[in-house]
Order: structure tokens, then sequence, then C-alpha cells
């Protein structure tokens, strides 16, 4: 099927070449540059600002008010301009809905009338394997617009580096897709089948773009004024391709699926599917045992399905449960873990200071203040307690904690011991998971100690209140902290 | 000799020429052997097999007839000790006498008669004492005497756990040391050099060697002890007065004791350690050792003392003052979750249908080479690090090192590095109960349950096939044993018989 369509398209092409001069007039039209001058946090010192940077990307006009871009164009921002196609001037532009966990965004000019005659890029379907592709840019930031062609190389389900968690379908091509194309759109016969957002550090001559079915569910989501995302369903699934693994779930001969192996807490299936379920199908995609479904004539993942659903949505499973078989509701719930998870943008630090040592909570983006190598520089216990104790202890992904993340030197704490990311337990005996619950484990007792205990190695750190409140306005003003806290 | 020595001395003074080579017949030809091993490695991976075979080149001390001290990890793996006179052949085979190899000191006999008639032992000082200090070594047939400089001492955790040792720190001129080579005060010996970084050279003490030399005589080897503590310091006002502790911060915050060791159930987590054998412990952890400063209290466990003796420990314990009375004992590597050290033993396994199990252990970690904390897989990572913070109780951890490739084991043939949790419903911690574990397969099939993770966590395999499989596998990639368990005692140093079996034979039509 796949294939008769592609050389269907082959001969297609030199009929298209035609159309195309006049549909490219349109198209460049739509096509914007967006500047965004970035104020990025810094969270080692988080009551400051790192540093300011310039950002260049593109985006294009989806109706009278609306550019479609990526989420990781704007983030951080402090100030966004947009340049439209052939006009020189800067247009102030704000964020209406950014979807951080599919990398996509909406702008909206500061005046709205400017788009009123821009013509707003239309839609189509996942193109076919090997079919032309166009993508439309500012890449490297250029004054003017780029265009490249290429042909859709593969389609697959695979991680979106911008949260650094997601895994969605994702259109790989071999049409140049670089720095400043992101946001860009991805056409074939005039309309737009994805959004540039991504390359490849491995792979040459791959961009990656995200496709319809993506930006749909993005839009959709939208519809009632407010993003929530994509549901999370909180399973782990294993193959079972073992004829074995098959026979002790109660699989009859020629059944297929993949075995639930863990279900995350407080996610979708808690509740509704155990370890050892079969999950043989997926709204009526069934499931092969390499974990695959067929899907518009390709073998996917089938989480691909799932990303098919709203939060709030029900989807059908047929699942095996102990060798018989049952057709099982799964409502999808708004939970997101993705706070403690992936990275974070557009969110100001927190944190909480006493006596000069600082608190934060522990996340991927206080992990990432001790470098690239967090992963192997880091306690050990914090990649543990983030990435590893919720399937080990069976613990809620997103489970806060708080960990002493530095010491500002001053006299109640330079002779005390110290510990330097490392998860407090407790203050004063009171466990504390949050950032307020260390503030008032600390601000609420009037023992002449504050004492504050770590997780593991029965650490201890104490500190004289007395001291500590004295000097308190002297450290923050001597190290030029404006506020103690952000809670 | 003397006239070598002021020679020395003067060369060092005009940084002429800082190395002085001796002249034959000299006494120090007499008292140096070089000791060539041939070695060759376990296959962390392949635990049936050896890696390519290796050679080493070290010196060794003459410390009495018939005794040549060396460093204990030279002996590693050995698969033929020879030893050789002044740097020139014959080459003659040399047994390993007794080896320590937390004090990374051994003692090598050659039963060849009358190699020693030429030899003279050294005589190892009481301390270091004072220079000047003359490094010795064999180099292409000559021997060559390098400068030391006394730098500081260091009480340093010993390469295999858990021991520690005062390292004497030296600048020096020598090249390419750090297997071994004696260091001397005149005649006597006063160090071994451990290791070396550039210029600086880390020497065993006399004191170790007198007392490893002595040890070794006994009939019973009684070892060295170590504490066995972890603790904070108690610099600050804050801690030291919640402690209820008056008169000037001093001592140091126990925070946990090493399950088995001296500290184990005579310390407790929150104590204030104060006094160790009658010495008064500083705020940092150290105390003042006659000779050589302010040292790490770990070395008190050790310095003029073997495991058996006892101390006494003062502590601030709930407020109150009180004396404890501990037994100093060794701590064998496999205290941890994952040892560092073997002792010397092969890795144990066991071989199943294709997937190859083994206990978690320093070794294997390693051998993803030297930037192998950087490479493992990140569950590893925590737990080489961690070890019993995070797993308290856990004895040892089973680990699938890989799975040899068959239809029967079809769908797992990409498994590896997941660590076991249970068999069949058995919590697993050993090569043994692993075994044992298969032995009683759940109904029909084999199941394994791995410590979740972002992947498959549970395997099941049809009981039914999995012996012939596993003979099957074996046959075809040629792996000669099924399974290797660790020797059961790890107190006795004697050489053990590696337990290991083979398939059956089976028949052929």
């Amino acid at each position: 099927m796949g294939r008769r369509f592609g050389r269907m398209i082959g001969l297609l092409t030199c009929a298209l070449a035609l159309l195309a001069s006049t549909a490219r007039a349109a198209v460049e039209a739509s096509v914007v540059k967006i500047v965004n001058r970035q104020n990025l946090f810094d969270w080692y010192s988080p009551w400051n600002s790192a540093r300011t940077a310039k950002g260049i990307g593109s985006g294009f006009v989806i109706s009278k008010k609306r550019i479609m871009t990526n989420a990781h164009v704007v983030s951080d921002s402090a100030l966004l301009l947009v340049f439209l196609h052939g006009d020189p001037r800067p247009h102030e532009a704000h964020v209406t809905a950014v979807a951080h966990d599919c990398d996509l965004a909406i702008l909206e000019l500061d005046d709205e009338t400017l788009l009123q005659d821009v013509p707003a890029l239309e839609f189509d379907e996942l193109p076919e394997i090997r079919s032309q592709v166009f993508t439309y840019g500012y890449p490297a930031g250029g004054a003017r617009l780029s265009t490249t062609a290429g042909v859709v190389s593969r389609i697959g389900f695979q991680t979106y580096v911008h949260s650094g968690v997601d895994r969605h379908l994702v259109v790989q091509t071999d049409a140049a897709i670089n720095p400043g194309n992101s946001g860009g759109p991805v056409l074939q016969n005039g309309k737009v089948v994805g959004v540039a957002f991504q390359g490849s550090g491995e792979l040459e001559n791959t961009g990656f773009f995200i496709p319809v079915e993506i930006i749909r569910h993005f839009l959709t989501d939208l519809e009632d004024g407010a993003y929530d995302g994509f549901p999370e369903t909180g399973l782990i699934a294993a193959s079972m391709e073992n004829p074995a693994a098959r026979a002790a779930a109660g699989m009859k001969e020629g059944a297929t699926g993949v075995r639930v192996e863990f279900v995350a807490r407080k996610c979708s299936a808690e509740g509704v599917l155990k370890k050892g379920d079969v999950i043989a199908g997926v709204d009526g995609y069934p499931v092969a045992n390499d974990g695959t479904v067929d899907w518009q004539g390709l073998r996917l993942d089938h989480n691909v399905l799932f990303d098919r659903f709203q939060m709030g949505d029900t989807v059908d499973l047929n699942v095996i449960r102990s060798g018989v078989s049952m057709k099982i509701a799964l409502p999808l719930n708004h939970y997101n873990p993705s706070r403690f998870t992936s990275r974070q943008y557009d969110v100001r630090p927190t944190y909480f200071i006493y006596a000069g040592l600082v608190f934060v909570p522990l996340d991927i983006e206080t992990l990432a203040t001790l470098g690239k190598g967090w992963l192997t520089e880091a306690n050990q216990e914090l990649i543990y307690t983030r990435l590893f104790r919720p399937l080990e202890e069976d613990r809620p992904f997103d489970e806060p904690c708080v960990m002493l993340l530095r010491r500002l030197e001053a006299d109640v704490n330079a002779e005390e011991s110290f510990f330097s990311y490392r998860i407090v337990d407790s203050v004063n005996g009171k466990r504390v998971e949050t950032l307020k619950e260390l503030a008032d484990a600390f601000e609420s007792d009037t023992n002449a100690w504050q004492v504050v205990r770590f997780r593991y190695g029965n650490r201890v750190v104490v500190l004289d209140r007395a001291k500590a409140e004295a000097q308190r306005e002297e450290i923050l003003k001597r190290y030029a902290i404006p506020k103690d806290r952000n809670l | 000799m003397k006239r070598i020595l002021s020679l020395t001395i003067v060369l060092t003074a005009t940084f002429a020429l800082s190395t002085a080579s001796g002249r034959p017949g000299e006494a120090g030809e007499r008292r140096l052997v070089s000791v060539r091993v041939a070695y060759q490695s376990w296959n962390e991976y392949r635990p049936w097999e050896k890696t390519a075979p290796s050679i080493r080149r070290f010196p060794g001390i003459v410390v009495s007839t018939n005794r040549i001290l060396v460093l204990a990890h030279n002996l590693d793996d050995a698969t033929l000790i020879q030893v050789e006179k002044f740097d020139r052949p014959p080459r003659v085979p040399a047994r390993i006498v007794h080896r320590d190899s937390q004090v990374d000191l051994a003692l090598i006999a050659v039963d060849d008669p009358g190699f020693f008639d030429d030899l003279t032992p050294v005589k190892v000082a009481d301390s270091v004492g004072d220079g000047p200090f003359l490094c010795e070594a064999w180099k292409e047939g000559q021997l060559t005497k390098s400068s030391c400089r006394w730098s500081r001492v260091v009480v340093r955790s010993s390469a295999t756990p858990h021991f520690h040792y005062a390292g004497v720190y030296f600048i020096t001129d020598l090249k390419n040391g750090g297997s071994g080579e004696p260091i001397f005060s005149g005649e006597r010996l006063v160090g071994m050099v451990r290791s070396q970084n550039r210029n600086r050279v880390i020497s065993f003490p006399a004191e170790l060697i007198r007392a490893y030399l002595r040890a070794a005589e006994r009939k019973n080897y009684p070892g060295f002890a170590d504490l066995g503590i972890a603790y904070q310091f108690n610099r600050g006002a804050g801690q030291s007065s919640w402690l209820g502790l008056s008169g000037g911060r001093r001592g140091v915050l126990v925070r946990s004791c090493l399950p088995g060791g001296t500290a184990d159930g005579g310390l407790k987590p929150g104590d204030l350690l104060l006094e160790l054998d009658g010495r008064a412990i500083n705020s940092r952890g150290d105390y003042l050792h006659p000779r050589y400063g302010w040292l790490d209290l770990n070395l008190i466990a050790s310095d003029g003392h073997y495991a058996g003796d006892e101390i006494l420990a003062k502590v601030l314990r709930d407020g109150k003052e009180r004396t404890v009375r501990l037994e100093l004992k060794n701590i064998p590597p496999s205290v941890d979750l994952l040892p560092e050290s073997r002792l010397g033993n092969p890795p144990s396994y066991l071989f199943a249908a294709g997937f190859v199990f083994r206990e978690l252990d320093m070794p294997y970690l390693r051998s993803w080479g030297e930037d192998w904390f950087e490479r493992i897989p990140a569950r590893l990572r925590i737990y080489a690090e961690t070890g019993h913070e995070i797993l308290p109780g856990s004895k040892r951890l089973i680990i699938l090192a890989g799975v040899f490739p068959d239809p029967y084991n079809i769908g797992y043939h990409d498994l590896r590095q997941c660590v076991v949790r249970a068999v069949n419903g058995r919590t697993v911690s050993s090569i043994a109960e692993l075994e044992e574990a298969f032995n009683h397969p759940s109904g029909r099939f084999q199941i394994i349950d791995f410590v979740p993770s972002f992947d498959i966590s549970h395997v099941v395999l049809d009981a039914g096939g999995f012996d012939e499989a596993t003979r099957r596998i074996m046959r075809t990639y040629r792996i000669p044993s099924r399974i290797r368990k660790p020797r059961a005692s790890e107190k006795s140093k004697a050489p053990r018989k590696e337990e290991e079996e083979t398939p059956k034979k089976e028949e052929t039509p």
C-alpha cells in the first residue's frame, strides 16, 4: 500500500512543479522570524538572573491572530520580537500557549491588526515515507527566508529533547534542519505536515519535525483555553517474545500483547491495571509481542496510540488478566509529574536561605547546576531519589524533596558541619519535603538550636538559632541577595 | 657505603646530579632482588575464562634467610613467580609464603638451595626517623640510589578495604617507582614505596613493615584491625553545644559503624568520640601521634595493635561521658555491598539457560575501564557509590551480566546489567542461593524478577526445557563449567580448591 503511494507521488511531482510557484508566494508570506531576548535563571544562585541571551527561530501563521512555533523558541523570554516576511520592522509578541511536553507554542502579536492580511497555512496529514517535503525558516538567523527540500526518511516514536523526557511521534527527513529553522513549517503540496524542531548529533543529514498528529493534539487541548498536556498512563510494559512468558500469562496460542511490569503511582493506570496484566490491544489496535502496533501502515510503539487521547478521555484496552480476556476502560487523568522529571522553562527557581545555607528542591534543573555530567557527578543518592526510588520503593515520581545546595559563608555556619547536594530529611524533628515545610520547621520552633538531619548517612547540621537570626540581614546584604526566599 | 652516602648528599646539595649509581659489590645489591610475575586475571564478563596473560617486574626486599618482602598486589593472579639476584639471570622459581592483601604486604620464598648464600637480609628500623633517605631500585643490572626528601605523613585507606596506614610522603628523584622499592636511612630499612605520582612517592612506614613481619612469623597470623566508622567533624559551636559538650570543641560525631567491625556494638551513631586508646581526638578527627604529628584517628586501630587487642574509647553519649571497651577486629572487604576485592578469588557465577549471573563486586565494575564510573549503567553507579546507605541489610547483589542467545531464551537476548531481586519467589543474595532457587521452579516456569527498571523486569522461562537448554547453550558457546561458588569462609587465608562443576556428558545416539 505504502509503496504504491510512493510511486504515484513520484509521478505527481512533475505536475506539482507548475503549481508550486503560486503556492510558494503564499507560503513565504506566512513564515515569520522570531527573535527571543531571553532572561535565563541561575539555578545555583537562584535569586539571580544568570544571563541574557538571544535566540532566533521561525514560526508560521495559522490564523488571523495566531503564530505557531516551538516551545523552545519562546522559552525563558523577556522580550519576543516577530519579523513578518519582507517587513524589516520588529513587532512585539507574547506567548498565549506553550506546551513544553511536545515543544509547541502559540504566539500572538501585540498589534492584532498586523496578521489580518497574512494568509494562514493549513494543516495536512502525516506524509508518506519517501514523499518530498519542504522546510521554511530562518536557519542561523539569516535575514532572508531559507527553503530546503528533502524526503520523509522515517516515522518513529522518540524523545523530544526540549523536555528531555517526553516521547512522541516524530518524522525524520533529510531536508536540512538547522538552528533557526526551529518552529518553521514543513510543507507538502502547500500544506503544513509538521513543525521543524530538532536535529540529531549522531546522524548526518537528518532533521526531525513534529507531525500534524501532535500539533492537532496541542490545538485540541487548547480549545478550552488551557493547556493540560499529554496524559501519563504510568505504565512500563515488557515485550513478550518468549513463548513461556505468554504461557505464564495465560495467553492462548496466537494471542499477543505486552505485559505490565510497573504501574507508576498516581498515574492514570494506577488502580486500573495491575502488574502482570497483558495489554493485548489499545483503542482497537492489536499490540504485537514486541509492543508495536500497525498504525496507518506503520509499525510503531503502542504508546503512540495513547498520544491520540486528551487528559480526561477514556481509552479502551483489551487486557488479558490471569488468562481471562477482558475489556478495560482506562480513564486518563490529569496527573503530570513533569515538574520534577523534566527540564523547566519559564519558571523562577525556588529557594530558601537560612543562616547562609541555601536550600532548593531536588529536580532536574537543580541537579543540572553540577554541569553537563550531573548524572555521574552528583551524589548518587540524588539520582536514586529522583530517577529510581519511585521504581524501587514504589513512590510517586513527583514526590518532592529538599536538598542543601550551598553555603554562603558566615560566622554562624563557617565552622559547622556542611553537606552540599544532600537531601534534607527533617528540621527540628519535623519531616520536610517542600521548601515551605522547611521554612515552617525553621521558623515555628523556638529551641536554641536548629537541627537539620539528612536522609542518608546520618548526617546532621546544627545551627545556633540566636546567631542565625542576628546575622540574617547581614548575610543577605553581604551576598547581595534581595530576598531570603522564593517558596 | 658511608662514602656513597656523603657523596649523594653533596650531589643533592649542588643539584648537579640527583641519582648516584651503586657500585658493584655494594651491600645494597645483596638485599634487593628482582621479582618477575606472569599473571592472568579473570574475565569478569565470562567468568570461566581468563584474560590475556601479562608480566610484572618489581623489587623484592630480603628480610631474612629465605624470606623476600614484596607488595602483595604485585602477586595478584600470578601464574608463575620467579626471582632474580643482581638483576641478571638465572631466574629461579619462588612461592608465596604469606600475604595480606589489605596491608598489601607479602612474603615469598625460594626453595633453590644456596640461593640466599650471597644475600644479606635488611634490618628494619623502629620508625622512619631522620634522613638522609635513599631509595634503591634495580635498573638494567645496576643498583640505583635516589634521594628522598621527607614531606609529610597522611593516614590513607588501603586499596583493599578495610585498613588504614600512615603513608609517608617523600619528594624524590626516583623514576617509575611505586612497586615496593625500599627506602633506607643509613643501613636501616625505613620504608617501602607504595605508589608514585611524578616526583612524590608514598611509602609504608618502618613501623608497619616491622609489625607485619612479626605477625607473619606467628603461628596464627592475627591480622590488622580497622575501626569501621563514618564520622563528621565537631568544629562548630552550634553542633558542640547541642551535643552537650563543655570545655572547647573536640571529638568527632559517629554517624555509622560497619557491621562486624571494631566499633560495631561498642560505639553508636550519635556518639561524640572523645578519646581512643588513651589519645584525645580533636574536632577534625585527628590525634597527636608521638612521632608524626596530627594524624587521622583511623590509624589508632592498626598502629601498635593487631586484631584481637582491646582498646578503650571515651564517648559523650546522651550528654554523659562514658568509657567503652572495644575489641579490635579485622574487617574483610566482603562486609561491603559491593566488595572492592575478592582477595585473589575468581568471580563466582552461575550459567543458567544462557543467562550469566554473578555476584556484583567492584572488580566487575572496574572492568569497564579507567573511566568505569562514568560508563557503567546509572543503577549500578548508585549501588557502587552508596552501597548499604540505600540498601541497608542487603548482603550481596546478584547481577545478570548478559545472555547467550538461543531460541529457548528468545525475547531476552538483549538483557544485561539487570539486578536480580528474586528467582521463583525466593530472594537471592549468593550464587548458591540462586542455584537453589532454580531447583524450585514456579510450576511449569522458571521466573526471574529484577529490581524494577524502565524496561523488562520479569523473566519467564519454560522449566521443562531449562536444564537441556543450559547444556545445549554451554556446548554452542564452549562454556566449560556451569557454576563457580565462592569459598565458604572468608576468614581462612589458606589456598583453597575452587568448586567448579562441569556438565554431565550426554549420550550421543
